[in-house]
This record gives C-alpha cells, structure tokens and sequence, in this order.
C-alpha cells in the first residue's frame, strides 16, 4: 500500500511539471458577480447573462464565465486571479465593497485587462476603470428625500435604516437623503441605524422606534426597498398605515405592495438598464469599437400606485 | 483466515491514514483532465496562495477540535485583526506594531476563549459563539463600522509578493505554521497530551496531565494562527473590514473534518488537514474552472464532509 501510495504521489508532481500552455481563447469574459443570491443581483446577472449568450452565438466573443463573490471582497479577490489564469480579455465587475473590492480593478490594470463596473463603484473606479455604468445613488436619496417631504409638508420625525455602512449604494443613498431632509427645519432625524441589507434587521429597528415616537414618527427611508417592503408591512399591522416607508430598487415586494395600496412609492434602480449599457461596452470593448468611457449614469425612477403595473 | 484478516486490518488502517490523499489525487486528476487552465502553473500558485487564510484558520483550529473544542469565533478574529491593523497604520504605528500589536491582542482573546472553557467547563460552542459577538461588536466599535482603508504598499506586499516571482508569501506562511504545527502536534510531549485530553479527559487528568492548560494553550494557537490569518487576509482586500470573515470558521472546520480531525476529539493529522484545506481550496477554483454554479459548490463541501465522516466511521466500524 505505501508502495502504491509513493507511485500516485510521484505521479502527482509528475503531471505538475507537465504544466500545460495557458488557453486561448480569442475573447473570454469574465463576470465576477457580487453575489447570486440577492434579488437585484439576480436581475443585473440574469439580464447580462442572455446578453452575453448571444453575443457568443454572433462570435463576437468566445466565451464568457460567471463567478460568484458571495458577497465578499475577499473571494472576488481570489476570482480576479482566476480570471486572469483563465486568459479573460474583459472582465465585468460587480464589487461587493468600494475600499476592499478596489484591489479587483488594480489587478485588471496590472494586466491590462479592461475592467467594466457595473452597479456600485469602488474607490478606484473613476482612474481605473474602462467603464462605470450604474445609478448616481446620491440621486436615489435625494429623490427619497423629496418624496417624503412632498407627501408631508408639515414635517415630523424620520428615521433611516441604511444599506451596510462602506458600501457606496449605502453611503451614497443616505447621504442624499440628509442633503433634502437636514436642512428641512420641518424635518428631525431621530435615528440612523446600519440595516445590513437584512430586512428582519430593519424591521427590528423599526418597531423600536414606533415604540419611541408612535405617530410623531412620519417617516421611515431605507437603503433598500426589501427592507423598505417588510418595514412597510410591519408599521401597517401596527397600525401605523399613514407611515411613509420608501426604499431602493423596485423589487417585487415593493411593487406588490404597491399595486395593493399598502405602501406608497418606492425608487426603482433600473437594474436592466445598467447591465444591458454595461454589455454594450463590453461589445464595443471586444470589437474595438469606440464606447463612452469614464461614468455612464442610468436615471432612478418613482414607482407609484400611476405606474406601478408597468413594472410588475 | 487469520492472514485475511491481517490484510483487511492493514488495508483498513492505510486507507484510514491515506485515503483522504487518494481522494486529492482523484480530484487533481479528475479537473486536470476536465480543465486544461487548472493545471497552468499561474493557476497552481494561484490556488495555493487562496488556500493560506483558511489553512493557517484550519491549522489552528484542527488544534482546538483535537482537544476537544470548537471554536467559532475565528471569522471576528479575522475582523478585528484587520482593522486593528489598519487603524494603527492609520496612526502612524510602524509596520512592525501594526502586525504585533493585533496579533497579539487576538491571541490573548483566544486564552479567554480557552481559559472560561477549561477553568469553568462552559461549552466551546457557547463560548465562543458569545465571544464571536464580543469580537466583532469590538471590531464595529474600533472602525465606527466603516473599512479602514491600507494604502502602505509593503503590507500589501504581504498578500502580493512572491518570492523568486513563483512562492507567494501567505503560502509561505502557512507551510511555515504548517511544519511547525505539525512537530508540535505530532512530535511533542505537549501534542500528545492534546491527543490525551481530547481522547480522554479523565484518564489525561488522571495520568497528571493539566487538561486546564492543554486546553487553554488549544485556543491559544487556534488564535494566533487565525491572527496571521487576519494579517493575509487584511493585506489582500487592502483595508480593515468589520464586516469580513462571516462563515469562515465554517471552511476551516470542514477541511479539518476533510483532514480526519474527529469531532468526538483525539484524533487529528496535521498532512491529513492540509490535505482537507488543499481539497477545500480545489473544490472552489476546480468548479470556478469548469463553470460550474456556485451554488453546486456549497452543496460539494457539504457533501465531502459527510463522506469524510462516514469513511471515518466505515473504517472505524463505529456505531
């Protein structure tokens, strides 16, 4: 048996030395997904996906491969390696954080990889990226901000549920929403807390600041419309149906409590929109075509009860 | 009939002490075939630098577990480290003090985990499940929540630089612990004590052994291996990260589990743990090579780790 073993294992370094020639393929795209999971997520890749797919169908590009972050920057770290052992001409990034994703888009450059970013920028993006297409996130809570003060004129007490603190979607939604609402005097900011993107963590919140503030509390803004939805859903059964509660990104919960009048408006972030122009620079990238580089903003939207059924 | 059993006897035993490293080579062979980038020399080095944070983490836990422990807190040790690290940085702290003082710091968490678990008999997975929120909630504390960014090029070099352009320094590091775990684990007094108490509490402490100590010094080294775990890690995403490490313990228990280390404690190989980190780590590149959904990959680890535990009670005939 020790015999046997030393034979398998001595074959093992042999085939290491055979080190086989590095693929080629004409054009591989990479996409590293920020995670597979999330709803919005499941949009952004399951529009570029088909897209992708035809462009591989017209010989545009050769192939192209989805590798899931798992919402870690430290695994999208590892895949951008294995992007680049795979021989990828493009990769498509979806960072999972603005400060630790950055190193993705630093090893593209060293390469010479041309990197799109998609969705959320990282701090390097502007000086390193080919192209950024995705929503000027400042622009989201501002319109979050307008919104509630346009549906309550006389003001209150508001509270925020925000996105996890460090991503730029978090960062950037709240800090709109604090350019409208904190130099309203109608309007006091009771309390912002980090939500996580889980919505049983803002509900959590939620009830407890009712139960500081009941009727005084006007307003409820959240990094997301998942958490904005359950919020929602939570303040009604409370009793508390007159509570604005609005979020981020159109998602189905959101849009179904719409149309059934149990909430009022909610942002839609036209996930399609931004995966589709992305794919269109990576087209443009693979046939050398001239694309708009540097920053490629795609306008948020109102969905309410007018509008609602458009996207459902 | 004697003679048969002999062989069955050997037969069991070598396949108990190297099956796991025949289930390596299968899976070589297997994505060696099946993907011709797998077996580039860019994708070798590339895969055993990924594998160091969770091998350094599975070293060390592979301590804990074979005295018969848990620890579940080593996701927020890696938290904790990072933006420690990144802070002093921040400050002004030399390179040096930015590695040492967080180690440091982290490790002494790992003698608390140790010291309530040993002194006062509380369960490690309470325990350190408690102080898995203690750590971070101090992590969150420090940071204010937010990634502390590390923009001093020679600590990032710590996860980027390879040595004559082919040896990573993370893999460096883990094959360094490696050794050293191993010689401690399997050529000591104090490893075979380890081995005591984990197999047995009462006959280690009847037969003088300190169980109080063995088991503190288990988290002690569980600790500080996630804490030079936490330094790779921190120099790969090049910030401190609060948020980071969620769900690690969980791949180094599995490639521990992988490796033959027994839950029920007393058994444990430190070859057989690398042999785990390194299927863990082929596991994630060899499906990202074929393609496959990630979603398959999860459901691959758990599946191994039941097989692993099912070969273990096969050729122990356990009930």
């Amino acid at each position: 048996m020790k015999k046997l073993l030393a034979l398998l294992l001595t074959l093992i370094f042999c085939m290491g030395l055979a080190f086989a020639e590095e693929a080629e393929d004409d054009f591989l795209v990479v996409y590293i997904a920020k995670d597979t999971k999330s709803s919005f997520h499941s949009i952004l890749n399951g529009t570029a996906g088909p897209l992708l797919d035809a462009m591989v169908e017209e010989g545009v590009i050769s192939e192209w491969r989805l590798l899931d972050g798992m919402e870690d920057a430290s695994v999208q770290r590892d895949l951008v390696e294995t992007a680049i052992t795979m021989g990828a001409d493009c990769v498509v990034l979806l960072p999972a954080e603005a400060t630790a994703s950055a190193p993705v888009l630093t090893r593209c450059a060293e390469e010479g990889i041309p990197c799109v970013v998609i969705n959320s920028m990282t701090d390097n993006t502007e000086e390193l990226a080919a192209a950024y297409v995705g929503s000027d996130d400042v622009q989201a809570g501002e319109m979050m901000g307008k919104y509630v003060q346009e549906a309550c004129p006389e003001g209150g007490k508001w509270c925020m549920v925000k996105g996890m603190t460090g991503n730029s979607a978090a960062e950037q939604r709240a800090e709109g929403a604090l350019n409208i609402l904190e130099g309203d005097e109608n309007w006091e900011l009771m309390d912002m807390q980090d939500g996580q993107w889980d919505p049983s963590k803002g509900v959590q919140f939620a009830e407890d600041w009712l139960q500081l503030y009941g009727d005084e509390l006007k307003a409820i803004i959240c990094g997301d419309d998942d958490t904005s939805a359950a919020i929602q859903v939570a303040a009604n059964a409370a009793g508390y149906t007159d509570l604005i509660v609005i979020g981020v990104n159109g998602g189905a919960t959101a849009c179904a409590l719409i149309a059934d009048g149990q909430m009022q408006c909610t942002i839609y972030q036209d996930g399609v929109g931004q995966a589709t122009k992305g794919m269109e620079i990576v087209r443009a990238i693979a046939t050398g075509e001239e694309y708009t580089g540097g920053i490629n903003w795609v306008d948020f939207v109102y969905i309410t009860a007018d509008n609602v059924a458009d996207y459902m | 009939m004697l003679t048969a059993k002999l062989k069955s006897d050997e037969f069991r035993i070598a396949m108990r002490r190297y099956g796991i490293f025949l289930v390596l080579f299968i899976i070589i062979i297997a994505l060696s075939i099946c993907s011709p980038t797998f077996r580039t020399k860019n994708n070798i080095i590339s895969v055993l630098q990924q594998i160091s944070t969770n091998g350094l983490i599975a070293l060390g836990m592979c301590f804990v577990i074979t005295a018969g422990g848990i620890d579940l807190s080593v996701g927020s040790m890696l938290a904790l480290v990072g933006v420690l690290s990144a802070l002093l940085l921040k400050q002004g702290y030399s390179l040096f003090l930015s590695f040492l003082i967080p180690v440091v710091l982290v490790t002494f968490c790992g003698f608390i985990n140790g010291f309530l678990i040993a002194r006062f008999g509380f369960f490690p997975f309470v325990v350190t499940l408690a102080m898995q929120l203690v750590i971070r909630g101090a992590g969150y504390i420090v940071s204010g929540g937010y990634q502390v960014p590390i923009a001093n090029l020679t600590y990032l070099k710590v996860y980027s630089y390879r040595i004559g352009d082919i040896l990573p320094i993370p893999t460096l590091i883990l094959l360094i612990i490696g050794i050293l775990a191993y010689i401690l684990l399997q050529r000591t007094t104090f490893g075979r004590y380890i081995y005591a108490v984990g197999g047995n509490a009462n006959a280690a402490t009847a037969s003088g052994v300190s169980v109080l100590w063995i088991r503190t010094f288990s988290f002690v080294i569980s600790a500080f291996c996630t804490s030079l775990a936490g330094v790779i890690l921190t120099a790969k995403v090049a910030a401190g990260m609060p948020n980071i490490g969620s769900g690690y313990e969980g791949d180094a228990i599995a490639a521990c589990v992988i490796g033959g280390t027994s839950f029920a404690g007393g058994i444990a190989t430190i070859p057989g743990t690398f042999c785990g980190i390194i299927i863990i780590g082929l596991i994630y590149n060899g499906m990202n090579m074929l393609g496959i959904s990630s979603y398959w990959q999860t459901i691959c680890k758990g599946l191994l780790i039941l097989g692993a535990i099912s070969l273990d009670m096969v050729m122990n005939k356990r009930k």
